[in-house]
């Protein structure tokens, strides 16, 4: 007998957690307890297949069960006008978040207490405000594998963006690749299949400058971490063809043990294949890479602590030709319509492919028929097995042939493995013996719901005192050379950026080879995957635009406004080449610590309700998202956790590629213009971070305006009335300002006390804040009457000084004094410098 | 009726919808077939007139690029290939293409049918994604600049310095050894080179991207019809790849990689 | 039989990864290292003749413009040679497309292929230093295996 039987039956709670424990399942005593009682019902004790199946499919990484399950949630303060406070809810916001119902109530200290109970966290805010927006042209979200958004009248565009920090953390060049190889069969696997048109990857690793001696012991250093996920992520996104177009990294010591790799991958799909549809009696066809050993217990592994004994067969291995002739394939039959659905193997391997595309119907397998790399494996390795580059279909019956020619054409493994039924269960063989049988009800709806407490306290801001220089020439070098903001052009330039030619705007820009400078968002004109190919040149003009936002920093403060200022950060950089505004869909990913502790919690569910309210005010709907939680390691009793760190994600639509625009200044004598107010919000930025100070003022955002100003400068962008602009972010208006030069190769004369700002601001403050939802636009004085009537009266505006032919930047300060004189050259040298490895 | 040309694929070949796209918008028909369907005689290559392989990582780069794509064709559809290439009929290899012309022998010399040339790794040690300057004529001695005297078809009519991006990690064009070197120079058949903004042949990184001696970045056979070089045309075949919105100001909505498949085109 | 078959550059060919791990190694504060040099490294066992692993290593394996090839090569004296490995069990996609170009030359046989990496240190280092470089830099213990000699 290949396939043992585990007794449950009579266990008590200890054993039961023993039994979970010493097989990696990582289910609790609830649910195990819940188990028991199905088999008990049953009248016998399940097998390991079924035991690990159950795991795999009620596994945090599937089922997202914090998130989804019940949070008692508690914010306390001082007074009540703090919680409003940090709310957004005094005299200085434009209206009332009263999205979430609130409650105050006096606790016995005299505290100050607001409570809400969420049954579901995730479908009362990201969910919530997406079913609200109800946009007409999102067809497909939360419930394939990515979202699909309308393109035009005959294709969608699907996203994804998924995490693959553990094993990235283990082996950094096989975890990054196959975490970008596992994102992208996620878009090969929606509905029918989509094709991939570009990659986004936005990695967190610890300081890579980091003294040996202080490192843990048996962790690998950041930087040969750091440099075997750009080389993982590299191998295989350029060999499967995809570009790598956008991403981000960033630097915190909070990352040393934990690197985060977020890999995202868009696609293109016409719009009648965006639905699956498994019927009973369609066969069940194995495609790609064959099955061994990799990565078992993978959905459950993520879900736990690492540490230094972490099982060695976790690690995956990628091949990207496998899966790039896999895909090649695919889109073939696809094409002929020879199958009916498809989805990828990911976490969980078979177990959860086939249970999935199983689940309304019923499935029946024979694990003999899998091909195996190796002998020697028992039928639940064979099952749960997260070999890579694996998809599964549905087939009708009559398309077996025709189906397996295809593949057979281009040497790719395609085995019929068993069929679909009608009776609603999962029923895994091997060679004629029952290795699993569960409902596929109880599989996918018996996990019970969990319940979690999550606190967060609302401290008080204080803004914080800077030190008053004459001259801020150095603070600006030293900046554009710190390590969150420095080139990255390390890493973007052994990524193929222009394969598939469709890369109208790039991750650098700049006028030639040597002065290039950091892209806002990319844009992509997919023309090659247009269904009426031939002819002289194009009449599609529409594009896509691809964007991030992220900034854990702020999170340390508030997550609430780390989660809107991630996702202004995104909006804003989609439109600053070009994105309308009112086509722009988002996706979550969160990387959090360990959700059993309160505080960690509680920061996710202020990160959550931000989401909601932002996505509401910005009129842009969540699509898609994934968390990964228990981002901890432990050496001994300490536990080292992640700052909660929120990806989002944007892709926007560009209506006319032809009107785009890049952020390197062009024409000495044009204006220069700041959209957007500034504030004194120090909090949390790279400015204080370089002096190590803490405190401050977070940034916040004022979504009603912001929206605003943006639907108005994508009108002046789209009639071409603007020759440069960028947003401000990191290091505020002096990084934007340096950037634009240098990567431009022109000057700017700036003068400080024309900067649009509601309170009086010493000269650092008004440079470095990082205030939300500012753009540096550059225009030509011919159409700057034009510009300011399209930006409309009210808006934040102002001009701030002109583009100068010196290669220079100056900038004189609120007292009329210049702060700011460096060259092009020498700011371009201190930004280039720090990760030139 | 149209000229047929077939852009070759086989696992891992990654930029043939583009590059066929690029025959089409040229005016050509153009077919993406697996090395299989040639192997198997399933498809006749007597039915095109253009011969095109693409740039990618077939079979995944594993062991050398495009040595094993080169080996397979080599051995299962040499002498097709030297046919195609002896009667004259154009014949393209960008990238991983080119490299696989080189490691089969089909250049410089389709006759001699021997690997005298290679790709190698990139001085920097690492893959190289940029747009690079280009020129197309021949430059003597380094001091003189020389119209095109090759008869290459596919860039004749090119102005003297054009834009186009690279993508590779082993681009490094060396020879066997100084004789080959001279006799390529000699006989014409260094057809693009990496050159600075000025226009003068490039040694220094990034200019140079890789470290080509002779800042070389294409060459032909002597007939001119076999056309191996690094950069990729596909990719600027309409304006508005070009990554300068200064260059955007041009007449024409074609970028010039386009150029050069329509040398083709009209060539046959 | 075991065959071994190490490809290095031929002269006038620098060693550009060789150059890469020696300024790593220093970083770590590795003192005393002339040189390190790289070369690639196959293993085929079982169902191949002298003449077959000759064509394999001349036609497949080397570039014939810029390397050389070495079949069962003695160990170099005076130098500390770091080898790494995959572990049993981890799939080596690299192996599978030399088995397939060896079946394309016309070479019958499926001996067992295993590729490799090999580090060739020049200069006063003692073996524990030779073992920090190689876990620190050189291989993942997770999924290789190394030798030190």
């Amino acid at each position: 007998m290949e396939t043992k039987e585990i007794r449950l039956n009579g266990l008590k709670d200890d054993e039961l957690l023993k039994i979970s424990r010493d097989n990696v399942l990582s289910l609790s005593v609830v649910e195990m307890r819940v188990v028991q009682k199905y088999f008990e019902d049953l009248g016998r004790d399940p097998t390991d297949a079924e035991l690990e199946t159950i795991a795999q499919t009620w596994s945090e990484h599937c089922k997202h069960k914090t998130l989804t399950g019940v949070i008692e949630y508690t914010e306390t303060a001082d007074s009540a006008e703090r919680i409003a406070d940090s709310n957004g809810r005094n005299k200085d916001f434009e209206s009332n978040y009263t999205l979430n119902a609130i409650r105050y109530t006096p606790n016995k200290k005299g505290k100050c207490v607001k409570r809400k109970i969420y049954n579901n966290l995730l479908k009362e805010t990201i969910f919530e405000a997406t079913r609200k927006l109800n946009k007409p042209w999102c067809i497909s979200v939360f419930k394939d594998n990515a979202g699909v958004i309308e393109f035009d009248d005959e294709n969608g565009i699907a996203f994804k963006v998924e995490t693959h920090n553990h094993p990235s953390a283990l082996e950094p060049y096989g975890g990054a690749a196959t975490g970008i190889g596992g994102v992208i069969r996620d878009i090969l696997g929606v509905g029918l299949g989509a094709k991939p048109l570009a990659n986004t990857d936005v990695f967190c690793f610890g300081d890579p400058h980091l003294d040996w001696k202080k490192l843990p012991e048996g962790m690998l250093h950041p930087k040969r971490i750091a440099k075997g996920v750009v080389s993982g992520v590299r191998d295989y996104g350029n060999r499967m063809g995809i570009p790598t177009v956008n991403g981000a990294v960033w630097f915190d010591d909070g990352f040393v043990s934990n690197p985060l790799v977020y890999c995202g991958t868009m696609g293109i799909i016409p719009r009648e294949k965006a639905f699956k549809k498994v019927e009973p009696g369609d066969l069940v066809l194995v495609v790609g890479g064959r099955t061994g050993r990799d990565g078992i217990h993978g959905a459950t592994f993520s879900s736990t602590k690492l540490d230094q004994e972490t099982d060695v067969s976790a690690v995956q291995i990628g091949n990207p030709i496998v899966e790039k002739k896999m895909m090649d394939t695919l889109l073939r039959a696809r094409d002929k319509g020879f199958y009916r659905a498809v989805t990828d193997c990911g976490a969980g391997g078979l177990s959860s492919a086939v249970g999935e595309l199983g689940e309304e119907t019923g499935v029946k397998v024979n694990l003999e028929k899998v091909p195996l790399k190796y002998e020697g494996l028992k039928p639940w390795e064979i099952w749960l097995s997260e070999a890579q580059e694996r998809m599964v279909l549905a087939v009708p019956p009559e398309n077996r042939d025709k189906i397996s020619k295809v593949f057979e054409s281009e040497n790719v493994e395609a085995t019929f493995i068993g069929e679909f039924t009608d009776d609603k269960k999962l029923t895994v063989m091997y060679n004629r013996e029952i290795v699993a049988e569960l409902d596929m009800e109880f599989l996918h709806g018996g996990v019970p719901k969990v319940s979690n407490a999550a606190e967060w306290r609302v401290t008080e801001e204080k803004k914080v005192k800077v030190q008053n220089k004459s001259d801020y020439t150095k603070d600006l070098e030293s900046l554009l050379g710190s390590l969150n903001i420095c080139s990255r052009e390390w890493i973007i330039r052994q990524y193929d950026h222009e394969v598939q030619g469709h890369t109208v705007v790039k991750p650098m820009q700049g006028p030639d080879i040597v002065n290039q400078g950091p892209g806002d968002a990319a844009v992509i004109w997919p023309y090659t995957a247009e269904a009426s190919g031939k002819g002289q040149g194009s009449s599609n003009y529409k594009g896509i635009t691809l964007s991030c936002g992220l900034n854990p920093e702020y999170g340390k403060i508030d997550a609430y406004w780390m989660a809107a200022s991630a996702i202004d950060e995104a909006i804003r950089n989609a439109v600053c080449v070009g994105a309308d505004p009112e086509k722009i869909a988002l996706l979550d990913n969160f990387c959090w610590g360990n959700p059993y502790k309160k505080e960690i919690l509680g920061s996710l569910v202020r990160a959550a309700e931000a989401c909601h309210d932002m996505a509401l005010k910005y009129g842009a709907p969540f699509i898609s998202g994934k968390d990964s939680l228990h981002n901890e390691y432990a050496v001994g009793n300490r536990h080292y956790s992640i700052p909660g760190t929120l990806l989002i994600s944007a892709i926007g639509i560009v209506n006319d590629i032809r009107k785009t625009v890049t952020m390197c200044l062009k024409k000495p004598g044009n204006l220069v213009y700041v959209i957007g107010m500034t504030r004194n919000e120090l909090g949390g930025s790279q400015f204080l971070k370089l002096g190590k100070k803490t405190g401050g003022v977070v940034p916040k955002v004022y979504p009603e305006t912001a929206f605003r100003q943006m639907k108005a400068l994508s009108r002046a962008i789209s009639s071409g009335l603007v020759e440069a602009c960028h947003d401000c972010s990191e290091g505020g208006l002096a990084v934007a300002l340096a950037e634009m030069a240098f990567a431009g190769n022109r000057g700017a004369e700036i003068d400080l006390s024309r900067v649009p700002s509601q309170e009086k601001m010493s000269d650092a403050e008004m440079l470095f804040s990082e205030s939300n939802s500012r753009f540096i636009v550059e225009v030509s004085a011919e159409n700057s009457a034009e510009f300011e009537k399209t930006m409309t009266a009210g808006a934040d505006m102002a001009v701030i000084g002109r583009v100068a032919s010196k290669r220079e930047i100056t900038v004189k300060g609120s007292k009329g004094r210049r702060v700011i004189k460096g060259s092009n050259d020498a700011f371009r040298k201190s930004w280039k410098r720090t990760l030139a490895w | 009726m149209n000229p047929r040309a077939i852009v070759l694929r086989t696992a891992g070949t990654n930029c043939d919808y583009e590059t066929k796209k690029a025959f089409e918008l040229a005016g050509a028909e153009a077919d993406r077939v697996h090395v299989n369907r040639l192997i198997s005689d399933e498809i006749d290559l007597s039915a095109y007139q253009i011969m095109a392989f693409p740039g990618g990582f077939s079979y995944g780069d594993d062991i050398a690029s495009g040595k094993i794509l080169a080996n397979e064709i080599k051995y299962k559809l040499g002498d097709q290939i030297r046919e195609f290439a002896r009667a004259g009929k154009p014949i393209i290899g960008i990238c991983n293409g080119f490299q696989v012309l080189v490691k089969m022998g089909i250049l410089p010399d389709e006759l001699e049918f021997s690997q005298t040339t290679t790709l190698t790794y990139n001085d920097s040690d690492r893959f190289e994604a940029r747009w690079v300057n280009l020129t197309t004529s021949q430059i003597s001695n380094f001091r003189s600049q020389i119209k095109n005297k090759a008869n290459c078809i596919w860039t004749k009519d090119l102005p003297g310095v054009i834009q186009l991006p690279v993508a590779h990690g082993e681009g490094k064009f060396v020879t066997a050894d100084r004789s080959v070197m001279q006799k390529l120079e000699a006989n014409g058949q260094v057809v693009l080179r990496y050159v600075d903004a000025k226009g003068r042949p490039a040694l220094k990184y990034p200019q140079n991207p890789n470290g080509s001696a002779n800042s070389i970045a294409g060459i032909c056979n002597r007939q001119g019809n076999v056309f191996g070089l690094m950069p990729h045309p596909e990719r600027y075949v309409f304006k508005y790849q070009h990554p300068s919105r200064l260059r955007w100001d041009r007449e024409g909505d074609f970028g010039w990689g386009l150029a050069m498949f329509k040398n083709a085109l009209n060539f046959v | 039989m075991l065959y071994v078959v190490e490809i290095k550059n031929k002269k006038g060919f620098p060693d550009k990864h060789g150059e890469h791990v020696k300024h790593e190694a220093r970083e770590l504060g590795v003192k005393g290292i002339e040189s390190v040099s790289y070369r690639p490294v196959y293993s085929f066992e079982g169902g191949l003749a002298d003449t077959d692993i000759e064509q394999i290593a001349r036609k497949i394996l080397s570039d014939p413009v810029t390397e050389e090839y070495l079949i069962n090569p003695e160990k170099q004296k005076g130098l500390i040679e770091i080898e790494v490995w995959l572990k049993s069990g981890v799939t080596d996609t690299v192996a599978a497309s030399v088995a397939k170009a060896v079946n394309d030359i016309g070479i019958q046989g499926t001996p067992v292929i295993k590729t490799g990496q090999k580090y060739f240190f020049k200069g006063k280092i003692n073996q524990a230093q030779a073992e920090q470089i190689a876990v620190k830099l050189l291989y993942n213990p997770m999924i290789q295996k190394h030798g030190v000699r």
